[in-house]
């Protein structure tokens, strides 16, 4: 366990000064800015009835921005967090440490779950900042007033990542066949462009990863809401599928 | 006495009809300095791969310290430090920090940071990014890497690479001073002839793939004496030429002089014994040996 901690604390260090971090901060910081502009600069528009909760709103378009926005930021982190070891030529001199295949592996992996989570969490708290800018700003907005709804925000984030998982993992995977951040890339936009024309769940759509997170689109906790769906299963037995087959290709072959 | 390095039949191809590496027999002992030697594309970085396990091997089997890697890969690379090509680092890192992540993963204490740092003589750049380094310090970065868990076997290719003359006789030093006083076991490979004969105990040549000599520097450096020639001059050069007759292949005998063609360096000792018993006065003899580079390039058939 000290192995896995040691090795996970220096890919740690490793992001200092990347675009990776950068791209996580600043990434979850553009839609609860872009909604503060928007707020701002059409105030009128979004004044609440009496007595309706102007966070729904709010959270809602934020929700809507992040589900289109979060399968590209994971295939670019992964790309990113992959090409540190790749730019340094790295790979021959971590296989090399006293440290077992497993552990590189599973460090990499969780740096990786870590950055996700830390980018919905950071996502949450700026949406939530820019509904406290909005009612100082802007007291007729009635933030001032309201509070958010947690247990919708808890929801929706849940599913948001586990709608994601199987992008990261066939990502992750990819990351160890393809030495090139371009094509995965290249791979991952053509998987969302594939995923907007799909338009919506139901059939084909529930087995094909890049569609989960968009399938989330206009979220409501409704109770039909309230058990997982069936994209949501299959997201997760696609991350069991792919991360199986990332640690075979990373214990057998990956040569760095 | 185990050794350090054992590889036995080892057999490597990128691609099934082209080995690169072809039937490697390597016996490496304890506190040797192995001059591992090969132009460019011999198959020294895929042999060095192959030895650390960062290539599967197509047939053959490697041990270090006596053990397959399979039995204790995590021990058995806390006692190795390598730089396997150009050294690994992270760029937009700092030198402390390209330190550290080795450090916490090998536990050891902080200090001995600033030990390898002072050791390659990076201590005034530790807060500088890699990236604002020169090709020469960051392959001294690179080594400090490898010394950090003070190794008991030092495995390095071509780590000279980059360095000015003053640093590579820095970095000889350093090896030496290390295998004497700590008793590292160092597996250096190079292109370049000069640099290693200065430094390695045993030499290894490789050409396409395979050892082309193996053995300790005093028998590289006895290759020279085969077939070389010596220059004689005496009082009376027809009274040498007419007592060597027979015993010594005199080249050729022009201008005052004699050449001789010799089959080892003992026999330079003899000729020079034969002129003196039979009264006559050696004004010159001369040895012409081949030098060490041009025995590589025949080894290598360049």
């Amino acid at each position: 366990m000290r192995d896995l901690t040691d090795f996970y604390l220096t890919e740690l260090i490793k992001l200092r000064r990347t675009f990776a971090l950068w791209l996580t901060v600043i990434g979850a910081a553009i839609i609860p800015l872009m909604l503060i502009i928007t707020y701002i600069y059409n105030w009128e528009m979004f004044v609440p009835a009496a007595g309706v909760n102007p966070w729904s709103e709010l959270f809602a378009r934020a929700f809507n921005g992040i589900i289109l926005f979060m399968p590209l930021y994971i295939i670019l982190l992964i790309g990113l967090i992959f090409n540190i070891e790749y730019k340094a030529n790295a790979w021959k001199h971590v296989l090399v440490l006293p440290v077992s295949k497993a552990i590189i592996f599973a460090g990499k992996y969780l740096l990786v779950l870590t950055m996700v989570f830390a980018f919905m969490a950071l996502f949450v708290l700026f949406t939530f900042v820019a509904g406290e800018i909005l009612g100082i700003c802007k007291p007729g907005l009635n933030f001032g007033i309201h509070r958010p709804e947690v247990f919708t925000v808890l929801d929706f984030s849940i599913k948001v990542k586990t709608a994601v998982l199987a992008i990261i993992s066939i990502h992750f995977w990819l990351g160890l066949k393809v030495r090139n951040l371009i094509s995965a890339l290249g791979v991952g936009l053509a998987g969302i462009a594939l995923a907007v024309l799909m338009n919506g769940k139901g059939g084909y759509a529930d087995f094909f990863p890049y569609a989960y997170s968009i399938m989330l689109l206009n979220y409501n906790s409704s109770p039909d809401h309230a058990n997982p769906e069936r994209f949501l299963l299959v997201s997760m037995a696609y991350f069991l599928v792919f991360s199986v087959l990332a640690f075979c290709q990373f214990q057998r072959s990956f040569k760095g | 006495m185990t050794a350090i390095v054992s590889a036995n039949g080892l057999r490597f191809g990128y691609t099934p009809q082209t080995p690169t590496v072809k039937n490697i027999d390597l016996n490496i002992g304890p506190g040797q300095i192995y001059g591992f030697l090969g132009p460019n594309g011999a198959g020294k970085t895929t042999t060095i791969r192959l030895l650390l396990g960062l290539l599967p091997p197509d047939d053959g089997m490697v041990e270090l310290f006596g053990q397959p890697f399979a039995q204790d890969r995590r021990h058995l690379f806390s006692r190795i430090g390598a730089m396997i090509e150009a050294p690994s680092l992270y760029e937009h890192l700092t030198a402390f920090e390209n330190l550290e992540i080795n450090r916490r993963i090998r536990k050891l204490s902080r200090s001995r940071i600033s030990e390898v740092l002072q050791t390659v003589d990076l201590s005034a750049v530790t807060g500088v990014k890699v990236r604002e380094f020169s090709l020469g310090m960051k392959q001294r970065l690179g080594l400090a890497v490898a010394l950090l868990p003070a190794p008991e076997l030092l495995i390095l290719d071509e780590p000279t690479n980059g360095l000015d003359p003053h640093g590579i006789i820095q970095i000889r030093e350093l090896f030496q001073r290390l295998n004497r006083d700590c008793g590292t076991t160092i597996l250096v490979s190079s292109h370049i002839l000069t640099e290693v004969e200065k430094l390695a105990t045993h030499i290894g040549i490789i050409n396409e793939g395979q050892f082309v000599f193996q053995g300790t520097m005093q028998a590289l450096q006895d290759l020279r004496f085969e077939n070389s020639t010596i220059d004689l001059e005496t009082n009376d050069n027809q009274a040498a030429a007419a007592l060597l007759d027979g015993r010594y292949h005199v080249v050729c005998n022009t201008g005052g002089r004699l050449t001789l063609r010799l089959a080892n360096k003992e026999q330079a000792a003899q000729v020079c014994r034969m002129m003196c018993e039979a009264g006559l006065d050696v004004y010159r003899l001369a040895a012409h040996a081949d030098d060490l580079e041009k025995i590589f390039l025949q080894l290598v058939k360049r």
